[in-house]
């Protein structure tokens, strides 16, 4: 008998599991409880991700409504305020609903305005390079799939495989900013120091330059973007392989740390993956 | 239960898992070419080259540029930007106006984001933007020419720009 033979006899013969093997009917009501708070969850994250800065979207759309760049490499679509607003709004919109509804079919078609509103944002000329938009979309594709499953899985295994996703993703997320600095500029420290020690008005960054000279500074930087620099690559490379609580704890603490310790704009990149992360730690019947 | 037989169980249910639900199998696969892009960037120099043209909106094409917001590039590179008023080569170096200065990630929302729209462009006049990003060895620079359009004027609120390229798309 092969393991996996070896999993599925053992399933079986656990009462406990096989009250669970029946998949969920199509009737909400009797889906279990935890399946819908997994979904509202990681809705709250994105919905909290993109509201995070609306006081700066308010101000640059003011900004672009007077400013206008006519840059033939985005098509116009891609220039549009409108189109900006709108899409927006769509998500705003389909994440607020889907917070609330119990629908199947409300809630897949709120998964996928969610995913072609991100899309649009993480392509369009006035805010492509907000990486905001770049986590909520990966934790949009997450719930498409989710609601896709809800009725389909039984509770545990759904939630297992949502679990392994989940931090499959942030892994990913992760490694793709190490990747990016293993290079001398950040290695020395260079690019941290003048993005965030020269001038950034922030606690942190506040704090230091009161109680070290220019030298001492840079060195801070230095051992502060080694060491994130570190970080992100650990975390990257072997957050997907511990245990979903293991995985959940340190992905919740790495990220939260991120932005408490360089900017609190940053909650809204790191929200919708606080709230991925908070799968993790959603009980299940089976070990 | 050892350690190598719950990654063999683990790994196993993962397979089991992918075998059955198509969605996940099709985000896995996903995943698995964003990670393979990622792992490929520092060891193949082209793949660098395409993410620093992407950072500077110089992709060969909007859909190619388009097609790479899923991977993800956070305080990726070393990434530079420099803003001047005079065009470059007009004036001697003493004079220049501003010190390059670092940016996060992708180097054009200098101009192209609400925060440097508002600082550089609200008074309707030429600027020139050079931007500079390295990475293990590889630069990329790149040069635009912010031009105001014929409907501005002291009068109008409202501003237009025409972005021009001053270094060729192929390098």
């Amino acid at each position: 008998m092969n393991l996996r033979q070896k999993t599925i006899s053992t399933e079986t013969q656990n009462p406990k599991v096989s009250r669970d093997t029946k998949p969920l009917g199509s009737d909400v009501n009797r889906a279990d409880a935890r399946i819908l708070l997994a979904h509202r969850l990681v809705q709250a994250g994105i919905l909290i991700s993109i509201l995070w800065k609306l006081k700066f979207f308010l101000h640059a759309t003011a900004v672009y409504r007077s400013i206008e760049l006519i840059d033939p490499f985005f098509p116009s679509f891609w220039r549009s305020n409108s189109v900006l607003h709108i899409s927006f709004v769509g998500v705003v919109a389909a994440a607020t609903l889907n917070l609330i509804t119990t629908s199947s079919s409300i809630r897949k078609t709120c998964n996928l305005a969610s995913i072609t509103g991100l899309s649009i944002l993480c392509t369009h000329q006035a805010s492509y390079n907000d990486a905001t938009f770049v986590t909520a979309w990966w934790c949009a594709i997450w719930s498409w799939w989710f609601g896709s499953r809800m009725n389909r899985d039984t509770p545990d295994q759904l939630l297992s495989k949502a679990a392994f996703l989940s931090r499959l993703i942030i892994s990913m997320i992760l490694l793709g900013g190490a990747v990016g600095k293993w290079t001398n500029e950040y290695w020395s420290g260079e690019v941290l120091y003048d993005i965030y020690f020269v001038d950034r008005d922030y606690w942190v960054f506040n704090f230091l330059r009161d109680q070290f000279s220019t030298e001492e500074l840079k060195r801070i930087a230095m051992w502060h973007s080694r060491n994130v620099v570190m970080m992100e690559t650990a975390a990257g490379l072997f957050l997907w392989t511990l245990s979903d609580r293991m995985a959940a704890t340190a992905g919740i603490l790495f990220l939260t740390s991120i932005a408490v310790f360089s900017n609190l704009l940053l909650f809204s990149v790191v929200g919708c993956l606080i709230a991925l992360a908070l799968v993790g730690y959603i009980p299940r019947d089976e070990p | 239960m050892t350690t190598v037989q719950k990654t063999v169980v683990r790994i196993s249910r993962i397979a089991d898992w992918v075998r059955e639900d198509r969605s996940l199998a099709c985000i896995i696969f996903s995943i698995s070419v964003v990670l393979l892009w990622l792992v490929l960037t520092p060891l193949a120099a082209p793949i660098a080259r395409q993410t620093m043209k992407r950072f500077h909106l110089k992709s060969e094409s909007f859909i190619g540029w388009a097609c790479q917001f899923p991977v993800p590039s956070m305080y990726n590179f070393a990434n530079q930007y420099q803003v001047d008023s005079y065009p470059p080569g007009l004036i001697s170096p003493l004079l220049d106006e501003s010190e390059p200065r670092h940016l996060n990630h992708f180097p054009a929302r200098c101009f192209t984001f609400a925060d440097g729209r508002y600082e550089y462009l609200r008074l309707g006049k030429n600027q020139w933007f050079t931007l500079k990003s390295s990475y293990r060895g590889q630069e990329l620079t790149s040069k635009f020419h912010l031009k105001p359009t014929l409907e501005n004027s002291n009068e109008s609120t409202r501003k237009q720009y025409e972005v021009v390229r001053l270094t060729a798309p192929k390098e």
